[in-house]
């Protein structure tokens, strides 16, 4: 129970960022890490590779994640009219911008900038968390990155920007 | 080396946007809230000491009684019913999803993938039928051996490739006996993130945990007990089968070991009309789970005699690389071809016949070369076509619907829609007829397709 509990205290985090990325709502995210350790309790022993502890447990993430998207035809609310009707000034414009520019990523892209920027984990991190290599995790980042970049930039955003709030 | 945090003002915004308070993260008022995962974790911790023993002794001796055994009967018939409720409230879907996460886990697997697309137009029969024998590796990357049924018959060699796919290095090798040829293709970003995809067994499940689907109950395949799902969900969508497909699909995962043993998918293509158009038969098979896999197995073996042609797409293939592309083709063609779903294949099969002075002076560059010189002359020539089409490709692929009108559209048309795809839900990029491009709302996006013509 105790070790179970060190994973429980390492993993939590990157669980509730994982689910985050694609739920888009705080609240069902850390709701889907709740579900993701339960399930893990119970399939632990389907686990062939403990090396893999983590790469197995995002795995799970993203399927109660899916689950809970289908399960109440939620749109990510990053993208909902209804948040887009709500910001109503500027400020609100810009942040609705960039959010929809994160949610219109690929899946694979926006778990990456989702894990970097929720609680500033390194790329070691998210490289263990994801299963990936560091190389394939800066790449992957400095693509996305580009690609915001651009579509921000697109939208007015400029290298002068200075915080949305 | 470019590192992601060069961009000071991106970091601020995304910091300020995703960055938030941190999770609480108490393992205390986890197990308060868990309890039956806590009493999991405990009983399995102890289990080799009295588990596998005591229940079975209580079992003994309850059982004796002829009341007794009456009474467990009808718990666990009232257990299975309940069960049953459960079952469907959670939705089988979580067993399914246990299956994603099952595959994640395997190192290595072989299977086969059988296809078989037909031609539903009596005034044009058509037939094709392939099959494709897959090894995947997380560990070494993916190879396969294609196989197209001869119309005269039997498998042969009549169509026959060996690919490598390195997802990774971002690398594909096609070899191709029969021509004693062989490509070595550096994919863009987005093919390949698709490498990743496609043929892969938790692409289907994957698409399917994304729509509607049901279990269709416990059967015997093959000797195994296996448990099936299906989905005829419309938003169904797999190798860019979308909008106007129909499909059927159905996948059977093995109880025990919770791995897939059959995927089985129908599609049928309708056009506008509501005629069926043509149909497609997909069938994963004969799965291998955890086989053994040596690096050298997915070393490309190419013979000394083979030629070869080296293919390097840009990184990122953009708006941009699609409008030049475009462009290529009107100096080659005179028009926009009417598809652009092949087009790097029928570019040259089209200027062949054409007249235009682009068109005359490759000809002219081309005369006396071999089919192999052809094609290391015109990697760098043909780039942004094959630009275009990748981009296409892979618009579809994403579900961005994209569309093309190259057939009434000409390079004269300043206000119609020459191609068009969704950014966002209230978004779409359209490449007008004179090449000029611009974002609209999908109700203008409408008015604009209203104005086509026919």
């Amino acid at each position: 129970m105790e070790s179970f509990g060190a994973l429980y205290e390492r993993y939590h985090s990157p669980m509730v960022a994982l689910a985050y990325s694609m739920l888009a709502d705080r609240h069902l995210a850390e709701d889907a890490a709740q579900e993701v350790f339960a399930i893990a309790c119970r399939d632990i022993e389907s686990l062939k590779s403990k090396e893999r502890f983590a790469a197995w447990l995002a795995g799970i993430c993203r399927n109660v994640s899916r689950q809970m998207l289908r399960a109440n035809r939620i749109k990510p609310a990053a993208l909902s009219d209804e948040h887009a009707a709500q910001s109503g000034s500027d400020c609100g414009d810009r942040r609705d911008t960039i959010r929809r520019a994160v949610w219109n990523l690929r899946e694979a892209e926006r778990e990456l900038i989702v894990l970097r920027y929720f609680d500033g984990f390194s790329q070691a991190r998210i490289s263990e968390v994801l299963g990936l290599s560091p190389q394939a995790v800066n790449g992957r980042l400095v693509r996305a990155k580009r690609k915001l970049a651009k579509y921000l930039k697109r939208n007015g955003f400029t290298g002068d920007y200075h915080g949305t709030s | 080396m470019e590192r992601p945090d060069d961009n000071k003002w991106l970091d601020e915004a995304l910091t300020e946007i995703i960055g938030s308070e941190k999770p609480r993260t108490d393992f205390e008022q986890w197990k308060q809230q868990h309890p039956n995962a806590v009493k999991m974790l405990t009983s399995r911790a102890g289990r080799e000491s009295f588990v596998f023993q005591s229940p079975l002794r209580i079992r003994n001796i309850i059982m004796k009684n002829p009341l007794t055994k009456l009474a467990i009967a009808a718990v666990v018939i009232i257990a299975c019913v309940i069960g049953l409720s459960l079952w469907r409230t959670t939705g089988s879907g979580i067993a399914l999803a246990d299956v994603m996460a099952h595959i994640e886990q395997v190192k290595a697997f072989r299977f086969q993938f059988s296809g078989k697309m037909t031609g539903e137009d009596p005034n044009k029969p058509y037939s094709s039928e392939t099959r494709v024998t897959m090894l995947i590796s997380q560990e070494y990357g993916r190879k396969s051996k294609h196989e197209q049924l001869d119309p005269n018959g039997g498998w042969s060699k009549f169509k026959f490739e060996e690919v490598y796919t390195f997802p990774e290095k971002k690398t594909k090798i096609r070899i191709i006996p029969k021509q004693k040829k062989y490509w070595r293709i550096e994919e863009d970003d987005v093919f390949a993130e698709l490498m990743w995809q496609q043929n892969d067994p938790s692409t289907f499940l994957k698409k399917i945990l994304e729509c509607k689907y049901e279990s269709m109950g416990r059967a015997t395949m093959d000797g195994i007990e296996v448990e099936g799902f299906q989905t005829t969900d419309p938003n169904f969508s797999y190798f860019g089968a979308g909008k106007n497909w129909q499909s059927d699909v159905k996948v059977w995962v093995d109880v025990k070991t919770r791995l897939p043993v059959q995927g089985d998918a129908t599609f049928a293509y309708f056009d506008q009309m509501g005629d069926k158009k043509y149909s497609v038969h997909l069938v994963m098979h004969d799965f291998q789970w955890d086989v053994p896999v040596d690096a050298a197995e997915f070393e490309p073996v190419i013979p000394d005699d083979y030629t070869g042609t080296v293919i390097k797409y840009p990184a990122h293939i953009t708006e941009e690389t699609a409008i030049q592309g475009l462009k290529l083709l009107v100096e080659l063609l005179g028009k926009y071809p009417e598809n652009i779903n092949d087009v790097d294949e029928t570019v040259l099969r089209l200027a062949e016949k054409s007249e235009t002075p682009a068109a005359m002076r490759l000809k002219e560059e081309l005369k006396g070369l071999t089919e192999d010189e052809i094609s290391n002359k015109l990697v760098d020539f043909l780039m942004p076509i094959r630009g275009l089409g990748r981009l296409y490709n892979g618009l579809r692929w994403d579900n961005k619907d994209p569309a093309y009108y190259g057939k009434t559209v000409t390079p004269k048309d300043a206000d119609k829609v020459l191609m068009r795809w969704k950014v966002l839900d209230n978004e779409y990029r359209v490449i007008y007829g004179d090449l000029h491009a611009e974002t609209v709302t999908p109700e203008k996006l409408a008015e604009l397709e209203k104005a086509l013509p026919k």
